[in-house]
């Protein structure tokens, strides 16, 4: 019987792929959780691990964590089972090394992700 | 348990199925511009260009397959003129082909071994790497098989690299220049052939 349960778990896990880390896949509480518990580079790289990139921007270090995924299994508005992607991205602001702000994008949409440029090169 | 066996190998076949996502599809997510996420910094914008005069029955379209500097593959598929979003960083061509498909049928043709290419970008960047043309040639050479009464030429490739950014539409300069707050630069990839350079040489 246990066989016959992996295979539907074997199709659930191949209708879904993504990229980066997991404990970003919900930025929102992601932000919140770093907000009340983190003040520095080294605490947030502690508890979340390397983050995908680290920038600077108006004099502050920003770290970048991300988490995409695809996924075709119904979920919420996408009830056929069409593939649909979520993206979230979370951004750490240090000043000299404390935490200043922490913001995050989170947005989802039918795949493929509108190309906002192509309407322009159509020929 | 007839029944149930033909319901679950309904199921693994659908695994093959276009509307199961692989890692490609979160590539092109993740390539794909999004003025709200470039607008935090930390991004570059590419333009490319591809074209080919390739005789095929299913069109054919160009891909990239680019290291970066942590030893990541990042996969550009480009259709005519393609937009990318990505992390600065300096980037390696691994693989180069030109590929279609059409239902069951496919073509591809791999460059790989003929081809160095690098680029690199800062965040901030909004760049026109150029446009890949390559051309079909025959060589000099027909054979012909009186047996088989077949005549056969060797046809050859070449993918030059061009800065046409002059010919890319206006609406289209105005857009990446609204979206990004930055018109858009040149500054062409790095482009090798490693065959043209032996051919110089004879």
């Amino acid at each position: 019987m246990n066989k016959l349960l992996v295979l539907p778990l074997l199709l659930l896990v191949s209708a879904c792929a993504s990229v980066g880390n997991s404990d970003f896949a919900n930025s929102d509480k992601a932000r919140k959780v770093i907000i009340a518990n983190i003040t520095s580079p080294e605490q947030l790289v502690a508890e979340y691990g390397q983050p995908q990139q680290i920038f600077t921007k108006n004099g502050e270090q920003v770290y970048e964590y991300r988490h995409i995924s695809v996924t075709g299994i119904p979920d919420g508005e996408y009830t056929t089972g069409a593939r649909h992607y979520k993206l979230d991205y979370v951004y750490v602001y240090f000043d000299e090394g404390i935490l200043t702000r922490v913001e995050n994008i989170s947005r989802h949409g039918k795949y493929p992700p509108e190309d906002i440029f192509a309407p322009y090169l159509k020929q | 348990m007839r029944i149930f066996c033909l319901l679950l190998t309904f199921l693994v076949s659908g695994c093959a199925m276009p509307h199961f996502p692989d890692q490609n599809d979160v590539a092109t997510v993740e390539l794909t511009f999004n003025p709200e996420v470039f607008s935090r910094g930390g991004k570059a914008v590419i333009v490319i260009q591809e074209q080919n005069n390739i005789p095929s029955g299913i069109k054919l379209k160009g891909k990239l397959i680019f290291s970066d500097f942590d030893g990541n593959d990042i996969t550009l598929n480009i259709d005519g003129t393609s937009v990318f979003m990505l992390d600065p960083g300096i980037y390696t061509l691994k693989n180069f082909t030109l590929y279609g498909q059409f239902a069951y049928w496919s073509t591809r043709i791999d460059y790989s071994d003929r081809y160095r290419a690098h680029f690199n970008i800062a965040a901030g960047d909004v760049v026109y790497l150029g446009k890949l043309d390559t051309k079909t040639m025959f060589s000099g050479t027909k054979i012909h098989d009186t047996e088989q009464n077949k005549t056969t030429q060797e046809v050859i490739t070449v993918t030059t690299l061009s800065d046409q950014m002059n010919e890319l539409p206006l609406p289209f300069l105005s857009a990446i220049q609204k979206q990004t707050g930055l018109g858009l630069s040149p500054r062409l990839l790095s482009w090798h052939d490693t065959f043209a350079k032996e051919v110089e040489h004879e």
